[in-house]
């Protein structure tokens, strides 16, 4: 029996080629960037031992916020999360406290913030900079630069490293 | 008289009695957090006839602790989490403070709560209502004078700091929820914000001012 290819179903596979080949030839949609170029994405597959600093691994912008959770439970695990991540001490770890340091989420963006400073490593001042430049309350930007300001200070602990 | 209790004579002053509980096999886990500053004397440098003296502000935060902890149990704490859990539907059940190292699917405990103290050091304000009808309880605010303590323990001289602050606190009890939304229990979210102390290293004291927090509703299964 002699096969048939039926045209239309031809024509509709070179189509889908088609299309496919111009998405991935040209520029993506900005709603997609964040999720196809995450800035922690890189950090994750190529972890960075000691720190570098944050803007090295964290460019200076800012991902489209994700949609808030509507659970509070939700919100809960994601602090629960940020609190343990503020305990390590890795970049990796770092680097996903301050992707949430510009959360839409205000309970979210806060845990950052604290995680953030309990996490103590300068290399994430120019993060809360670049956080600090967006915001426009009044009272995060004070939180904001008061974090800032505590991370410049020198940790108590090195005086017991100086002392035998 | 200034009356020291462990933390869970604060916990029983705040009310957790009026827990009404599922399960009797639930654990809260809350997050014990330290943001501090270390004042201290600097050096005095003289360069011809000027003579500068500076005070040196330190950063102490809750890794630091975790430290001194461990090198008072002889644990390595680095990376674990600092902890109050609180075992909901037992009345009268203690806090625990623990130290927390998770290394792949093997989590240790290791109980520091003989490390630490707070305290009221007056009656707090209080701000609540409640139900004459069938008895219950809405959220409520209890605001104090409140002490916090890092503390050398007698049985374990290792702690090379310790300190001790004093300032306004705001204890605030909200309802924990289950996964199917029923309330299981109630948890304090604590923070003393701005207080002051003095502490001391290796019998060098300091001035210390920040803030402690004890936040989170985690839910896990009593082991």
């Amino acid at each position: 029996m002699k096969p048939r290819i039926s045209s239309p179903y031809l024509l509709f596979t070179i189509m889908t080629l088609l299309a496919i080949g111009w998405f991935w030839s040209h520029p993506k949609p900005a709603a997609l960037l964040p999720i196809i170029a995450s800035p922690v994405a890189p950090a994750l597959e190529s972890p960075l031992s000691p720190l570098s600093p944050v803007n090295l691994i964290y460019p200076a912008t800012n991902a489209t916020p994700v949609d808030l959770p509507a659970d509070q439970q939700v919100i809960d695990e994601r602090i629960a999360g940020l609190n343990e991540l503020a305990m390590k001490e890795d970049a990796d770890s770092l680097n996903m406290i301050l992707v949430s340091l510009t959360d839409r989420n205000p309970q979210i963006r806060a845990a950052a913030l604290e995680a953030t400073v309990q996490f103590d490593r300068p290399e994430a001042i120019p993060a809360l900079q670049d956080a600090l430049a967006l915001e426009a309350a009044l009272s995060e930007k004070v939180n904001l630069q008061n974090a800032i300001d505590y991370l410049k200070l020198p940790s108590f602990s090195q005086n017991l490293v100086a002392q035998p | 008289m200034k009356m020291h209790l462990k933390l869970s004579s604060l916990v029983l002053l705040t009310g957790l009695s009026l827990i009404s509980s599922q399960g009797a096999q639930t654990n809260l886990v809350q997050n014990l957090a330290f943001k501090l500053t270390a004042w201290s004397q600097g050096k005095t440098t003289t360069n011809g006839s000027t003579v500068t003296v500076k005070a040196n502000s330190q950063s102490i935060v809750t890794k630091d602790v975790l430290t001194w902890l461990g090198v008072a149990t002889t644990n390595n704490f680095a990376t674990s989490q600092l902890l109050v859990i609180n075992r909901l539907g037992v009345p009268g059940s203690i806090s625990r403070m623990v130290v927390r190292t998770k290394i792949g699917n093997i989590t240790n405990n290791v109980d520091v709560s003989a490390f630490f103290g707070i305290i009221a050091n007056a009656p707090t304000v209080n701000s609540y209502s409640y139900s004459l009808a069938n008895n219950t309880i809405n959220p409520v605010n209890y605001y104090g004078y409140f002490g916090v303590y890092l503390l050398e323990n007698p049985s374990c001289l290792l702690l090379p700091v310790f300190f001790g602050l004093n300032g306004f606190g705001v204890d605030s009890v909200i309802n924990v929820l289950s996964t199917k939304k029923v309330i299981v229990g109630q948890a304090e979210q604590f923070s003393v914000t701005n207080a002051v102390g003095i502490g001391h290293m290796n019998g060098q004291p300091f001035i210390i001012t920040g803030n402690v927090s004890i936040t989170g509703n985690t839910l896990e299964t009593h082991p």
